[in-house]
């Protein structure tokens, strides 16, 4: 089984269900290491790429 | 992660050495061998030293002396720095070199030492040994935490004489080094920000609605009151946990003892029930002593009343009492010689027959009538005397009832007696007090924590109920609706992190637990005595007997006890992916004869997966350890003092 981050991205990928926007945004925050520090911009914009993709594709 | 090697300069001992560790593909076990005093644990200490700044391993020995090496203080000039350093090199599992290094400069002035400067550094290198990050200052304690987290270094640094300790850290502090070791932290840290994140869009929204503000200023208060509870929670869950591990470290200890308050109080009850019955027995012998004394003629009288009583009756059934007849007539008639009965004198047959009868009268009348008259009186007396005999005899039987009962009593105190004298009863007693604060302690913070989680339910109630307000808000107004469309997908992301969080602790917790009983039950030698091995929530580690079911991990031997640390330890290291090496000093110091070749073997075994190092003295390494060691060592080293006893030297055995 795998450990560490790898497991942690696993789970997280099995919790986001079908959603690929939760599931992009999550393997984007990790990769970019935005736990480390603040990067609260960066976070943000994040948010406003995959906020409105996922609201288009509800929508759709 | 690997030892790859440790070079020690001026510490302690040790001038100027370098411990290399090859490596081994199919295991890796290393053995240092020396007496007592030569300095292996000293190397234990100089691995603490450099990565965290103690040592917490020195012997009574060292601990006055300077940490500067002896010979190095002799040789050094006058105001000439000095330094000792440590420098430790960790290889990770990608083959990463990172080298940690602790140096401290010490100037000699008028003979002492006295310390310079002081320096931490981590380089982290790549494949081909070129520095490529270089951490200094606070970055270093973070680095050190990641890789070998000081809180939990009993996992790693074992001690084979202080192994009574290692069930002893706290639950949280295991569960946060599960957190930091599992990358779950990080889960906790990008929730956090996303939260910031949310908070942010929820205020750029309320800057285009009113109601969407005051709401989201309701909403940041709840948020905070939320916080400031789950904080609680956390500190009244610690308490309890405290209160749990001490109370089952004092039932453990206390097994061992008898149970001084419920002795205390049937001794108690013995001594009141001995006292009261002492009292039945001398009023009950007061009362014989009463009745002999007022009784004592009639006592005295018994055998003659007895014997006139059996008379009286044998004269009755012989007819002699009543007399049929007056004698004292009869004797006046023939004196006489007429009757005054019939009124005529006698003839000679008459007489004859009158002498006849007189002599077929044993006794007087006047006697024969006394008696007939005394038959009664004597037959009440000796009633009496026979009731008072009844009643002497229930009196002697009621103070031997009594006279035993004491007896046994007074045994039953005495067994207590004998038992307080084995034991100290004030460290009894004093640990029974512990005990029941904490269990009070443990009550008043299950109730805290209920009201608390009633409270923290309540609150995320109410912030739902506030978020789904805000997005109900958001949808009126054009501008607010794209922030919160952000929001959500923020709250949504929480939710979804929260999900894995708790995932992953249950699963951690679960694989933990799992796999320390594979390895206890795969290694240990007495596999019937032993049910299973659990783990709380709280880290607690829990073993129960086959045969009773209940917990007893105060009762394992210390090869038993040091074989349960090392499989929740390797289970710890397994499932949370925290690849360190393991160092034990004195591995089977206090482990029995009998136990010590399992042990060996289970080392042995275990070498398979991790570095592992032991330390021995040449007498712990016995013919029969090192045959089940040997065939699987990697290296062995010898440490021993130089000839002007200044310094260790270490070399490896071949």
């Amino acid at each position: 089984m795998e450990k560490g981050l790898d497991r942690i991205k696993k789970i997280l990928e099995e919790n986001c269900g079908p959603n690929i926007n939760f599931r992009e945004f999550f393997y984007e925050f990790l990769e970019k290491g935005l736990y480390e520090g603040h990067y609260t911009d960066e976070l943000k914009a994040m948010v406003d790429k995959y906020a409105v993709i996922s609201d288009d594709t509800n929508e759709n | 992660m690997r030892i790859k090697s440790i070079y020690l300069q001026n510490y302690r001992q040790y001038k100027n050495v370098t411990l290399n560790f090859p490596g081994n593909e199919e295991n890796e076990l290393y053995i240092f061998i020396g007496k007592n005093g030569t300095g292996k644990t000293n190397v234990l200490n100089a691995i603490n030293w450099c990565l965290y700044n103690d040592e917490p391993h020195l012997s009574r020995d060292s601990e006055g002396l300077p940490i500067l090496n002896n010979l190095a203080f002799q040789n050094a000039e006058e105001n000439t720095p000095v330094p000792v350093k440590v420098e430790i090199i960790l290889e990770t599992n990608e083959g990463m070199p990172i080298v940690f290094s602790r140096e401290e400069t010490f100037l000699i002035k008028t003979n002492k030492e006295i310390s310079n400067s002081k320096k931490f550094i981590i380089i982290k290198k790549d494949k081909k040994l070129n520095d490529i990050f270089i951490e200094n200052g606070d970055a270093t304690k973070k680095c050190v935490e990641t890789l070998v987290p000081k809180n939990i270094r009993e996992y790693f640094f074992f001690d084979g004489e202080r192994l009574d300790n290692y069930f002893k850290i706290p639950g949280d502090v295991i569960k946060q080094a599960i957190m930091d070791i599992s990358k779950i932290n990080y889960l906790f840290r990008m929730r956090e920000r996303i939260e910031n994140v949310a908070r942010n869009f929820r205020k750029e929204a309320g800057k285009v609605s009113d109601k969407i503000n005051t709401l989201q200023e309701n909403l940041e208060n709840e948020t905070e009151e939320l916080k400031r509870f789950s904080y609680q929670l956390d500190e009244a869950e610690s308490q309890y946990d405290m209160a749990e591990k001490e109370i089952q470290r004092i039932s453990e200890e206390l097994v061992r003892f008898p149970n001084v308050s419920d002795l205390e109080k049937n001794r108690l009850r013995l001594e009141q029930e001995i006292e009261k019955n002492t009292l039945l027995l001398e009023e009950k012998r007061k009362d014989k002593a009463n009745l002999l004394f007022k009784q004592y003629i009639l006592v005295n009288s018994y055998e003659a009343t007895k014997n006139t009583l059996q008379i009286t009756q044998q004269m009755r059934e012989k007819g002699e009492i009543p007399p049929f007849t007056d004698q004292e007539k009869l004797v006046s008639i023939l004196k006489e010689d007429f009757c005054n009965i019939c009124g005529r004198n006698l003839d000679s047959d008459s007489r004859k027959w009158i002498e006849d009868i007189i002599k077929k009268i044993p006794i007087s009348s006047k006697i024969a009538i006394e008696l007939s008259d005394f038959e009664k009186p004597i037959k009440m007396m000796y009633d009496d005397i026979e009731d008072h005999y009844e009643s002497i005899s229930d009196i002697s039987k009621e103070i031997g009832y009594y006279e035993d009962h004491i007896k046994d009593l007074d045994g039953e105190l005495n067994q207590i007696r004998s038992m307080y004298e084995n034991y100290d009863v004030d460290k009894i007693r004093n640990l029974e007090q512990e005990r029941n604060s904490y269990i009070e302690s443990r009550g008043t913070q299950k109730e805290r924590i209920k009201q608390l989680k009633e409270l923290i339910s309540k609150k995320k109630t109410d912030i739902n109920s506030l978020n789904d307000q805000i997005e109900k808000e958001g949808k009126k107004n054009a501008r607010a609706k794209i922030f919160m469309q952000k929001v959500n997908f923020c709250n949504e992301a929480e939710n979804i992190l929260d999900i894995t969080i708790n995932q992953r602790l249950d699963e951690i917790k679960r694989k933990i637990q799992e796999e320390t009983n594979a390895i206890f039950f795969n290694l240990i030698w007495k596999k019937s005595t032993f049910n299973k091995i659990t783990i709380d929530e709280n880290y607690q580690v829990k073993i129960t007997s086959s045969d009773t079911n209940l917990p007893m991990l105060g009762c394992l031997s210390k090869a038993e006890n040091e074989l349960l640390a090392l499989s929740f330890t390797l289970a710890l290291h397994n499932v949370s992916g925290f690849d360190a090496p393991l160092l034990i000093d004195t591995p089977v110091a206090r482990v029995s004869d009998d136990q010590r070749v399992n042990f060996g073997k289970t080392l042995a075994q275990i070498s398979k997966e991790k570095q592992i190092f032991l330390l021995f003295t040449p007498a712990e390494y016995s013919l029969d350890i090192k045959a089940v060691i040997e065939p699987t060592l990697t290296n062995k080293y010898s440490f021993e003092m130089s000839s002007d006893e200044k310094q260790t030297i270490i070399e490896e055995i071949k």
